[in-house]
């Protein structure tokens, strides 16, 4: 066997463990899936607990909002920029939104709702709407 | 189950657009898995600027109007383009003799695909933005660039990136009558099978043996998936940028022809096509074919600039003139160049190449090697022009350095570790026997001299 294709097998059976390794840890983590909840908000899943008390509190702003408007997402700051993947993940939950961040530019003028997602959230414009699973939906006043 | 058969569907259907163009793309020794590649990859090139021109004209996105004007441009090239089998290549058939690297290849494609289909390796960047842009575009049936040109955006949907990839979201979604993110992770599975068939036609095309070819497809399938896996790569854009790199190297390994050109020519636009990165992408591979000598052919002509051009600029124009429009450029890169970043880079980098790549990223330090062999050179040039731009970027940004390459580097070595990787594997066999380039009119009695 030329030294070429002793090579070419070593890099193969090393690819070979790669691929099994790394597809049994994301089989045991997929099975796992309902008891992870990642501390960083970056690594957030499909299917995992984070992610779905996300959405069930926006489910109750889906049935209560009608789409097109702009609803700013507010959640606890944190670690590793929490709030604004949390922020971000909401923009996926909603599409029909317009989902804006607490800190945008133009937040002050535009913002029509506002869900406060895990913590409160006090200003003399909002007007509560609805408590929701984990969150608070609120209409906000014309300045 | 709808989902998937609408993807499938989509799938099929720019398939069948591509190959309408087979007169002009298909070369005389191409084997079927390139002319599939290409076909694919020139339908899907034609679906954007289609869906471009419909966005142009105001005409909203329905199933009904994809079907028809896809339909009807399909009727269009096969009645006034050249067909294949009337210009004389032959007839290519599938390879029927599966070898145990191309089955190992096949199964690790299926794993990957089973995987991908639950969600689970999912790009975090799917939800942060081409999932996202995706169902947009399909609920409100375009381009929408006035919600990605929205003031808290900034760069967190990354609004500047082309958007082939979105438009395939969103039309596989308008025929499934709902966005449905499973189906969609197809998408990368088709990219990463055509990533295979078009490593197993240039290893077959550079001459290399059989034990070569089995192991080097099978190896490419394991360390891609084995990263994807580990890196959630399901559902994004680097695929494709990979997939553009590969299909382009059998037209760079035999000497330039009219068809090899323009196959050329549609992975730049299909690079291009899918994000910002594929624009620079885009020019190396045009430069790196244009930078060869066809044989009995003049070195530049206006046919040759068209063949190369064209396809990339109908898709980069545009692209470009919106961005502009709506002010959608970032700022990441808005820095002056200091070396005094080297001292994070390369750590970054060193741990990325041996962490989520499992090694098997050390093999972009075999360009220059690749440089030194005639065969592989055009090839060394599009690969490393390229790593040298993403360089260029980490010296000039103004973003923390560190994370930026953490965040990025590993992604981006996707589009490059597969084709240097091919190459590596072909470089020490002889090349493969040019297969005669088709004359031009007027050109066949020109010496070659």
């Amino acid at each position: 066997m030329s030294l070429r294709k002793l090579i070419l097998g070593f890099v193969l059976a090393w690819g070979l463990l790669a691929m099994l390794r790394e597809m049994s840890f994301a089989l045991a983590q997929y099975d796992s899936r309902a008891s992870l909840s990642p501390r960083e908000v970056s690594r957030w899943r499909h299917g995992t607990p984070p992610v779905e008390r996300l959405d069930r509190c926006l489910a109750g702003v889906r049935e209560r909002v009608p789409p097109g408007r702009v609803v700013v997402f507010v959640s606890p700051r944190g670690p590793h920029n929490a709030e604004f993947f949390r922020w971000r993940w909401a923009a996926y939950l909603l599409p029909e939104h317009e989902v804006a961040p607490l800190r945008g530019p133009d937040t002050g003028t535009l913002a029509e709702y506002l869900v406060a997602y895990q913590r409160d959230f006090h200003h003399p414009r909002l007007e509560p709407m609805a408590q929701l699973p984990g969150c608070r939906l609120y209409r906000v006043r014309k300045p | 189950m709808i989902a998937c058969l609408a993807v499938l569907g989509l799938m099929l259907l720019l398939f069948l657009v591509g190959s309408r163009f087979s007169g002009l793309l298909t070369a005389p020794g191409d084997g079927a898995l390139q002319r599939i590649v290409v076909h694919w990859m020139a339908g899907m090139v034609v679906f954007h600027l289609l869906l471009t021109l419909l966005d142009s004209a105001g005409l909203r996105w329905s199933p009904a109007i994809l079907l028809i004007s896809l339909g009807l441009l399909a009727v269009l090239a096969h009645r006034f383009l050249p067909q294949a089998s009337a210009r004389g290549p032959e007839r290519a058939k599938l390879p029927s003799d599966l070898g145990w690297g191309d089955e190992l290849a096949l199964f690790t494609l299926a794993v990957f695909a089973l995987m991908a289909l639950t969600l689970w390796i999912t790009t975090p960047d799917f939800v942060y933005h081409w999932g996202l842009k995706g169902e947009r575009f399909f609920l409100s049936r375009h381009v929408d660039y006035a919600w990605l040109a929205r003031s808290w955006h900034g760069q967190s949907i990354h609004p500047d990136y082309p958007n082939l990839l979105p438009e395939l979201y969103a039309a596989s979604s308008l025929l499934a009558r709902r966005f449905d993110p499973p189906a969609l992770m197809l998408w990368s599975a088709l990219f990463f099978g055509m990533m295979l068939a078009a490593a197993r036609e240039a290893l077959g095309r550079a001459g290399a043996s059989p034990f070569v070819r089995q192991a080097g497809v099978a190896v490419l399938a394991l360390a891609v998936a084995a990263f994807a896996l580990r890196q959630q790569m399901a559902g994004g854009a680097d695929w494709m940028l990979a997939l553009a790199l590969l299909a382009a190297i059998p037209p760079l390994l035999r000497p330039p022809d009219p068809e090899g050109d323009l196959q050329i020519g549609v992975a730049a636009a299909f690079a291009a096509a899918s994000k910002v990165e594929g624009v620079a992408l885009a020019g190396f591979l045009i430069l790196a074919q244009m930078a060869r000598l066809a044989p009995g052919r003049r070195w530049l002509s206006w046919e040759r600039l068209l063949r190369l051009g064209l396809p990339a600029a109908a898709v980069a124009i545009p692209w470009y003139i919106q961005v502009r429009r709506y002010q959608l450029f970032g700022v990441l890169n808005a820095d002056r160049f200091d070396w005094g970043r080297a001292e994070v880079i390369f750590p970054a980098m060193s741990k990325i190449v041996l962490g989520p790549w499992h090694g098997f990223a050390l093999v972009v330090l075999l360009l220059p090697l690749l440089a030194l062999r005639r065969q592989t050179r055009p090839l060394a040039l599009a690969a490393g022009g390229q790593l040298l731009f993403y360089l260029w970027i980490y010296f000039t940004s103004g973003f923390d350095t560190r994370f930026y390459v953490a965040s990025s580097f590993p992604r981006l070595l996707l589009h490059l570790v597969p084709a240097v990787l091919v190459g590596a594997l072909m470089a020490p066999h002889p090349p493969a026997p040019s297969p005669i380039p088709s004359p031009q009119p007027g050109e066949g009695e020109k010496d070659p001299k």
